[in-house]
């Protein structure tokens, strides 16, 4: 899904480190505060909006604010350090395309530090950058010997060097925010980082849609690639089927990546004029397929407190494709509760990461070729327990 | 390329996955910027139409000047308009004289439940940089069959996968302008020259900012004759959209009360 006009940028990190503090003084060193945001006294207040969060000085769920820079525009998402808020800190990842995470340099890395790299990783975003707070308390020594356990942490998790920096701050006294005030760092500001910083999604080149719908014998489209032309064929795999696009309705008539027209096809041999929910359509012309699939490999965050079970039956859903489903198999699981811990009791707790291999009862069209094709979420019953991505 | 275009086409899915998936969807239209960008782009996700109900509530305080702009758009645009009236047995009981934030519930609230209740679904145009509460919305918002907000427990919403609620007298609020700036709606109003009410226009050095109830809605010292210098005061102004609407400024949590209720 497009992303908007703006950088979408997430601030996370174990709590108390400073988030909801760091956005404040963003705002307020860029002069985005409104008249009645300015009259916090506390920077932290301005974006926990619930009286709860104000009474118990902690943030309970994600927001979002935005603001505009030397001509940039720009989105920050506010994420709940807490564990037990975790599937509020994940729904703010899953809207960034860049992540800040922020640690107290006195503090160093914490569970819920390795726990939202961890998170960032599988959510798909691309470049970290890693804001060492509270400089102000501390020596360039002091920096360094974090920045050294960041590093290493990045990397372990799977981000290379080019794809993380790392930077000091001070979010409560303003110390490298937008002007270089640390005297000894000789690096950019975090607003020069957030100005260059660019996250390149991955994304196959074959041009393609999905079927959003059907309204009045016209079909509602998303498109995930190229340029959609009318006369042109698209061809589905799980049916072997040929249609041609007729024209588009309305006013919505951009056939351009990431845009929704409304569409007429032509289909001599199906009873029905408009295509299936769910289905994916490449270029005809592209000779590159897009093959369905009932098995999946994934790797899945779990959100329930109720743990996985490996004998029920889920329902899986990826934007407009949905099947029931059970498990297969799970490997490789991650406690995020805790520091570096690999478990391998082979099941899916709260908060835990682990690779999963799914089944599923109908054919989906799932891969990692697209963005919006290889995000999903596992629903028990009306409650969402769980989410990934898929791997090919 | 229209500058908003992107944040059109992820309102376009949106709207689409609501009234597609729900069984019985409508939209509130307060006749507002807002609200009226919305109209327009599910007009763009079908073709040209408003497939669904659109409800305007009337709580007896607006301005005779919104009342004529609805009608004006709802003869355009064909809307099928669902007026939506509390029914107060005494109508002098609620009085923004009285209390605010009763009159709010009352008037407004009561009549959203009590027209809202034959709908699951319900497509708003609140916006996350209008109040910090309702930064904290989701795009898809189970309400619970009592019509409370639950915001301290709100489920994980993970990219664009949406669940509808199972339980048949619970409903979902859809807010597909969440991702939208006061100053985009104003760029995609020009750029698609939409028709506007008046009342956002300055006469005499002054303009509503933001429309509500008529003793409750302030306007602002303004210039802005034209959508262009509209969008020029938005774009260098530091004071609050909503600064003008009492209701919110009983105290820094009236909107939390309010909508917890069922406020929008």
């Amino acid at each position: 899904m497009a992303q908007g006009i703006r950088k979408n940028i997430l601030i996370a990190g174990h709590v108390d480190h400073g988030k909801s503090t760091l956005i404040g003084r963003i705002l307020k060193d860029t002069n985005s505060l409104n008249s009645i945001q300015e009259k916090e006294k506390d920077l932290a207040h301005i974006t926990d909006g619930f009286s709860k969060e104000r009474i118990e000085a902690k943030t309970i769920d994600t927001t979002q604010v935005f603001f505009s820079h030397e001509d940039n525009d720009y989105c920050l998402i506010d994420v709940p350090g807490h564990f037990e808020y975790l599937r509020g800190a994940i729904t703010g990842m899953t809207e960034a395309g860049i992540a800040i995470i922020i640690c107290d340099v006195n503090e160093g890395i914490k569970e819920q530090t390795e726990c939202h790299l961890r998170l960032t990783k599988l959510v798909g975003i691309k470049k970290i950058l890693v804001v060492i707070n509270k400089i102000d308390t501390a020596t360039e020594e002091h920096f360094e010997e974090v920045r050294n356990n960041f590093e290493k942490l990045c990397i372990d998790i799977g981000y290379n060097e080019q794809s993380f920096s790392i930077i000091p701050v001070s979010a409560l006294t303003g110390l490298n925010i937008t002007t270089s005030n640390l005297l000894w760092f000789k690096g950019p500001t975090l607003l020069e980082c957030l100005k260059v910083i660019e996250a390149k999604e991955k994304r196959a080149t074959t041009p393609a849609f999905i079927v959003q719908g059907a309204y009045n014998n016209k079909t509602a489209i998303y498109i995930l690639q190229g340029t959609i032309k009318p006369q042109e064929l698209f061809y589905n795999a799980t049916d072997n089927y040929t249609i041609s696009i007729d024209d588009f309705v309305g006013e919505n008539r951009c056939g351009e990546a990431k845009s929704c027209p409304l569409i007429n096809i032509t289909d001599k041999e199906f009873l029905v004029p408009y295509l299936q929910r769910g289905s994916v359509w490449t270029n005809f012309l592209s000779q590159s397929v897009i093959a369905d699939t009932v098995s999946i490999n994934t790797t899945t965050v779990w959100l329930s407190k109720t743990p996985i079970n490996k004998e029920a039956t889920y329902r899986i859903h990826s934007g407009c494709q949905t099947s029931l489903c059970n498990i297969k198999s799970i490997k490789e699981v991650y406690e995020t509760n805790s520091l570096h811990k690999r478990i391998d009791n082979y099941t899916l707790a709260f908060s835990n990461i682990g690779n999963v291999q799914f089944h599923l009862e109908e054919p989906l069209t799932l891969t990692s070729k697209y963005p919006e094709l290889s995000h999903f979420i596992i629903e028990d019953n009306g409650e969402i327990v769980g989410g990934g991505i898929v791997n090919d | 390329m229209r500058e908003t275009f992107p944040l059109e086409q992820k309102s376009i899915y949106l709207i689409r996955e609501g009234i597609i998936r729900s069984k019985k969807p409508a939209i509130l239209w307060s006749c507002g910027k807002d609200s009226t960008t919305m109209l327009s782009l599910i007009r763009d996700a079908f073709g040209g139409a408003v497939p669904i109900p659109v409800i305007f509530i009337d709580t007896g305080y607006h301005m005779p000047e919104l009342l004529e702009f609805r009608d004006e758009c709802v003869d355009k645009w064909n809307l099928n308009l669902v007026i939506a009236k509390a029914g107060l047995e005494d109508e002098t009981a609620y009085t923004p004289e009285k209390n605010k934030l009763d009159c709010c519930y009352q008037r407004k609230t009561l009549a959203v439940k009590l027209i809202g209740s034959q709908f699951d679904l319900l497509i708003l145009g609140i916006r996350r940089d209008e109040h910090g509460v309702r930064a904290k919305e989701r795009v898809f918002s189970q309400r619970t069959a009592d019509w409370t907000w639950d915001f301290e427990n709100q489920p994980p919403e993970l990219w664009y996968n949406y669940v509808l609620p199972i339980d048949k007298d619970a409903h979902t609020r859809l807010h597909p302008l969440l991702h939208w700036t006061e100053l985009d709606v104003w760029k995609y109003l020009k750029d698609k020259q939409l028709p506007i009410c008046p009342l956002y226009y300055a006469v005499d050095g002054f303009r509503f900012r933001s429309l509500g109830c008529k003793p409750c809605t302030k306007p602002i010292e303004s210039d802005a004759d034209t959508i262009d210098k509209i969008i020029k005061e938005v774009k260098e102004s530091r004071i609050a959209e909503r600064s003008g609407r009492s209701q919110d400024k009983e105290d820094s949590f009236a909107m939390e009360r309010l909508k917890a209720l069922g406020y929008m």
